[in-house]
């Protein structure tokens, strides 16, 4: 599309929004292309494109992904335009572009990695036509946005231009099917030991074959539909990976990858295995551009998971660990609840991931409590679990019908009162659950049992 | 006791299926029989104390339809003979006249509850809902995430009489339906373990006059709370 008179007035008030709102010391992540946007209705589609776009989408992993790839690509003389600290919503992939951007309209950089919200594929792939689609999973996320994961596959469908080469997780089944006409190439995990036979999980979203409604038959399942499976009925099933992961060994960190090339050794990034399906995802993207794997590697043993979504600290023998954990988001939850339920020792378990919103100005509907495993909790080990906020008495009831003992689940209104709570003498590890807009709680948190761990114990004042 | 639950491979959204599992834990010597979309519900040859079915993807909704439809009658039967049933979410919509979809066509439900549905994919409606459900002396809370709205008359056959939030739609006060012992609405979520009370009634309908509520002290707890939010003029219910 050419750019036009009306373009130029958009890009040029939306970054004069931007300077503005700096100089106001102001987040300049989402206004100047909402600006825009109304401005220039296109513009997306007229501002200047890099070479190329990787795009990444999925319900759980994305940003992990976006940051992998935004880390390791400099390691290859490439700085990609990416919307790190800007929304992935199409407000904020405009401001994105518009940061980047000269006052002509024209963009230095030679690729881009974009994070793009699943509902909001619709809106800004008509103008953007990535080169590289990564899915990473879709599951059920937030009931009142994203209802099911049919609704978002439909979305995607209808949106993913016919072009685009789509990087699919093998292992799921929703993801690795959509757009069925589009080129693909798909990543897994081999099935390893610990995986089931069954689904385990409240959720599982493929039980039956989409076509013909016969149950599914699964060759393992690792959570949820992740994993597997086939339709005995009409050919339906998972997709075989091109590079998959054959062996994960905790002792020397390592993760090898079997390719069209051969065997490959990467680091490993983190113990959960959501940590190795967003390492290969981001091996298998750069990959499929075309960096070497030798390279890739070298750049993992540099990385690592950023503190905001995973930290552990030890002191005198104990551990606080800190799981970002998205609250109405009952697959992101689940996925912490096996993390802990695998992790020796005694434990105790604070859960700060009531909505920060609903709680302004509403009342949370909780039924999303009741898609999560809370159940994994229930185990002679984790010896309590503390709740903190408004919804501390509907944690309590959720907790109670997943069979867990009353005197074990201690709730409180305020969160720091949490972290006075934990017995240390009883626990061995003790697991701060967060959701990104309750950070600064969770840091309140984790800041006061490591106080206590030093030897003050005077209570904090609620 | 048996406790018939309908595709619950696929109703089974929004955590609707924990009223179940609540049941189960009010009921634990209760039977209950999981019939999949492609089996014959066993409602059509024996008796049940309770029928369920929860909400569903769209294109499951329609393949529900299909499988129900053979047995409407029989459905109908049971709202006659006073049989406690429950449909939530957008399962009350199986049992209207008709949905008319998002690209314009028109689906024919069961016809046993006077309304009609249209789609609209684009826009979904969240809110909450206090209402007075006649049989219970205790207001009903609940919550709603859907895509379309309804028309009908339920005037005087409604589930509940809204206090807060909306009916079958932004006009209406009249939320779902209650026939027989046949509660349709479009309330989704842990509806039982959220209303003591309701589950109450539901329990003594079903003839489990002695059945305690599970973890009666905790849910009555967690009720007391919701009400008094829910009543909070400073609360929005959308």
């Amino acid at each position: 599309m050419k750019k036009t008179i009306r373009f130029y007035l958009a890009l040029w008030a939306a970054k004069l929004t931007t300077a503005v709102l700096r100089m106001l010391h102001r987040n300049a992540t989402h206004l100047p292309g909402v600006v825009a946007l109304k401005l220039c209705p296109d513009f997306l589609g007229r501002i200047d494109k890099p070479k190329t776009i990787i795009a990444v989408t999925g319900t759980n992993g994305k940003t992990t992904v976006c940051n992998l790839l935004d880390d390791i690509l400099p390691d290859f003389g490439i700085t990609p335009l990416n919307n790190r600290f800007g929304g992935n919503v199409r407000g904020g992939i405009v401001a994105t572009f518009l940061n980047a951007s000269t006052l002509g309209g024209h963009l230095k950089e030679d690729m881009a990695v974009l994070e793009i919200d699943e509902r909001s594929a619709i809106h800004i792939f008509k103008y953007i036509h990535p080169d590289y689609l990564l899915v990473t999973n879709l599951f059920r996320d937030s009931f009142k946005r994203n209802a099911h994961s049919e609704f978002i596959s439909d979305i995607l469908n209808s949106a993913i231009p016919p072009k685009t080469k789509l990087i699919v997780n093998a292992d799921d089944l929703i993801g690795s099917h959509l757009a069925p006409r589009n080129p693909r190439v798909a990543f897994g995990i081999a099935h390893r030991e610990g995986d089931w036979e069954t689904p385990q999980n409240i959720v599982c979203d493929m039980v039956t074959c989409p076509h013909c409604y016969t149950t599914l038959q699964y060759d393992f399942v690792r959570y949820n539909h992740i994993g597997r499976a086939h339709c005995p009925n009409c050919g339906y099933g998972s997709l075989t990976p091109k590079y998959e992961i054959t062996d994960a060994d905790t002792l020397t960190r390592t993760l090898t990858l079997r390719s069209p090339e051969g065997e490959e050794t990467y680091r490993m990034l983190g113990d959960n295995i959501t940590d190795w399906y967003n390492t290969l995802a981001a091996v298998t993207v750069l990959r499929e551009v075309g960096f070497d794997a030798h390279g890739i590697a070298s750049s993992l043993l540099k990385q690592q998971i950023v503190k905001s979504r995973f930290e552990q600290i030890e002191q005198n023998g104990k551990t606080v660990t800190m799981l970002l954990s998205k609250g109405q988001n009952p697959i992101a939850c689940s996925r912490s609840f096996d993390f802990i339920r695998r992790t020796d020792g005694k434990k105790a378990v604070i859960l700060l991931v009531e909505d920060f919103f609903d709680a302004k100005h509403s009342t949370e509907n909780i039924a999303w409590l009741y898609d999560a495993d809370f159940e994994f909790l229930n185990r002679d080990d984790i010896t309590q679990i503390l709740v903190a906020g408004v919804r501390a008495a509907d944690f309590r009831v959720r907790l109670l019908l997943a069979g867990i003992p009353d005197e074990r689940i201690l709730c409180m209104r305020e969160e720091l009162a949490t972290a006075d709570a934990v017995d240390w003498d009883a626990v061995d590890n003790t697991f701060v659950l967060f959701d990104v807009y309750t950070v600064s709680f969770a840091e309140a948190v984790r800041d006061r049992l490591q106080e206590r761990l030093n030897g003050n114990n005077e209570e904090v004042a609620p | 006791m048996i406790i018939e639950i309908l595709f619950p491979e696929h109703a089974n959204l929004f955590g609707d299926m924990s009223n179940m599992r609540y049941l189960q834990a009010c009921l634990p010597e209760a039977t209950f029989i999981r019939t999949s979309l492609n089996e014959v519900p066993y409602f059509v040859n024996h008796k049940v104390d309770l029928l369920y079915m929860g909400p569903m993807t769209e294109r499951v909704q329609q393949r529900a339809i299909l499988t129900l439809m053979p047995f409407a009658d029989r459905i109908k039967e049971m709202i006659e003979d006073k049989t406690p049933m429950l449909f939530t979410g957008n399962a009350i919509e199986v049992l209207g006249h008709n949905i008319v979809l998002e690209n314009g066509n028109s689906i024919h439900g069961l016809g046993l509850l006077e309304m009609n549905t249209k789609q609209d994919m684009y826009h979904r409606y969240n809110g909450l809902v206090l209402g007075h459900f006649a049989p219970v002396q205790s207001d009903i809370v609940g919550f709603k995430s859907q895509f379309t709205s309804a028309t009908g008359n339920n005037a005087d056959c409604a589930f509940l009489k809204v206090e807060r939030g909306i009916g079958l739609n932004k006009q209406s006060s009249y939320e779902g339906f209650f026939k027989g012992n046949m509660i349709a609405t479009y309330l989704i979520g842990p509806i039982l373990i959220l209303n003591p009370a309701l589950t109450r009634w539901l329990l003594d309908t079903m003839g489990a006059t002695d059945a305690p509520l599970a973890f009666e002290e905790a849910v009555n707890d967690a009720y007391a709370r919701r009400l008094a939010e829910f009543c909070d003029p400073q609360v929005d219910v959308e």
